[in-house]
């Protein structure tokens, strides 16, 4: 087995930044005056990981199970290079892509296509290799004629399609999931999870966030239990989903 | 792994995400009018028109000298307003792309001056009428205007990188940008003409960095020459600039994903 991700006493604190000290104006006068006007503005620290100590190997489907403010998000975003630890070190061997928010960055003036082109090359691909794909996932979408309209035109379940084959056109070694669950007509589910599965398949890595234990235990072989931005528990799939039940 | 330097590198590479993402930001305004991103032409030439056609009687000059002066000064400076103040917000515009996904930072700076650049491209489109009109006469020597709009381009690029940095941790900081902005276009010979100030606060035009860029630019074209002053000024402030760039995106690269 080779270690994929490896995480080395990683912890992750995030400032909070609220009306004051996003102020320069109230900085500079802070300095001024100095004393206690300066311990007003500090920034308030929310400590969202702690000491997290974790290899992820390859072939390895892993579940993040925890209440929400837990950790799982700031973990995946931690693992995809969005967030920087602020202590310990991260290894990543290979390439990963993310799948967060489905809908993130489409424009509603632009048409299914340009929609397509634009996201793909958001996530790394060259232009070519788009429109090499885009009979693939329009075919996907099943949205025939409409894709050349303007997106501001579609009903919610259109897009949601659009957004979802968009969304899933990269294949990657490490694939990270968050809450991927959406509304949408029961045909639609099934393409939707068979396209995920294909990803999944191709991946060496894939981390998954969501509160459904049933697709958690559909679809991974291990799980990791989050509590205050710590990993209390790591183990099979099953195993920890019963921890998580019985502890919560 | 994942530092600034590659960032940045990586960004001028993705080359084809930040040239589609300024231009179809000018398409989106414009889709659905007739003529296009023309429409940026027309109300740049009824501006140009309007001014030149007033401060030509109150300065008392011929409208074929002080027209193209005008014309160049003010296609160029809206390039500079417009990259400056839009490339301040960079980052904090693009907020639920930072949080959402791993993506290259600096490429948003470079998708503002890119589409700013088109929108320069279209208003150049006045000036060839002007010079057609008044029958300007262009050289081998006008290309280094050409020249001119890269080297403030490159450095626009890195203040902006330093700006946007700050104006995500500093929210009211963009607010001062603006103000600096409109004083900058006062002391800057757009509407009025150079000679005007000489012998008198010659500090005004000796270090306002918009001044030489203007310079860099518009000289050429109106046949005159690009003065030693400005060359050797423009060099060491693209020096200062870089380092000052390098040093502020060093230390927020990090933590931008927590400011935006």
């Amino acid at each position: 087995m080779s270690k994929i991700i490896s995480l080395k006493n990683v912890s992750l604190d995030i400032p909070i930044y609220d009306g004051s000290n996003i102020s320069i104006k109230k900085q500079l006068l802070s300095y001024a005056t100095g004393g206690r006007l300066a311990m007003e503005s500090k920034v308030c620290r929310v400590q969202a990981l702690k000491n997290i100590n974790i290899d992820i190997n390859k072939g390895d489907r892993v579940a993040l199970l925890g209440h929400n403010g837990a950790g799982k998000s700031t973990f995946l975003k931690l693992l995809s290079t969005i967030y920087h630890p602020t202590s310990g070190t991260i290894n990543i061997n290979g390439e990963v892509s993310t799948l967060f928010e489905v809908g993130l960055g489409m424009d509603p003036e632009m048409n299914g296509i340009d929609n397509i082109i634009t996201r793909g090359l958001l996530y790394g691909l060259k232009k070519n290799q788009i429109v090499a794909m885009i009979p693939e996932v329009v075919d996907f979408t099943e949205l025939g004629e409409f894709i050349n309209f303007p997106i501001r035109t579609y009903s919610n379940g259109m897009l949601l399609r659009l957004a979802f084959a968009i969304s899933t056109i990269v294949k990657r070694d490490i694939l990270l999931l968050d809450e991927i669950i959406g509304a949408g007509d029961a045909s639609f589910m099934n393409k939707a999870e068979a396209r995920i599965n294909e990803l999944v398949e191709a991946s060496d890595v894939m981390v998954l966030a969501s509160h459904s234990n049933e697709i958690l235990k559909k679809m991974c072989n291990r799980g990791l239990v989050f509590r205050h931005g710590e990993i209390i528990f790591d183990s099979n799939i099953d195993e920890s989903i019963d921890f998580y039940i019985n502890h919560y | 792994m994942s530092n600034y330097r590659n960032d940045f590198i990586m960004s001028l590479k993705e080359y084809q995400v930040w040239s589609r993402l300024g231009w179809t930001d000018i398409l989106k305004k414009y889709r659905r009018s007739f003529i296009g991103p023309f429409w940026l032409t027309l109300s740049t030439a009824i501006y140009i028109s309007s001014i030149g056609v007033i401060f030509s009687e109150i300065f008392n000059t011929p409208m074929q000298d002080y027209l193209p002066y005008l014309a160049l000064g003010l296609i160029f400076w809206m390039f500079i307003n417009q990259c400056v103040t839009e490339g301040a917000e960079a980052f904090i515009n693009n907020a639920h792309y930072i949080k959402q996904m791993p993506i290259k930072l600096a490429i948003f700076p470079m998708q503002v001056i890119w589409r700013n650049f088109i929108v320069l491209a279209h208003n150049m489109v006045i000036f060839v009428f002007i010079a057609i009109l008044f029958d300007i006469n262009i050289t081998w020597y006008s290309l280094w205007s050409i020249v001119g709009i890269i080297i403030f381009s490159v450095n626009v690029l890195f203040l902006t990188l330093s700006l946007s940095c700050f104006c995500a941790r500093f929210r009211d900081l963009h607010q001062i940008v603006l103000s600096i902005m409109q004083i900058a276009f006062f002391a800057t010979p757009i509407m009025w003409n150079k000679t005007a100030l000489l012998g008198q606060r010659d500090y005004v035009l000796d270090y306002n960095p918009f001044f030489h860029f203007v310079e860099l630019f518009r000289e050429p074209l109106l046949g005159g020459h690009i003065a030693l002053s400005t060359v050797s000024f423009v060099s060491i402030f693209t020096v200062f600039n870089m380092i000052v760039a390098a040093a502020v995106y060093k230390y927020s690269f990090k933590k931008i994903s927590f400011w935006v």
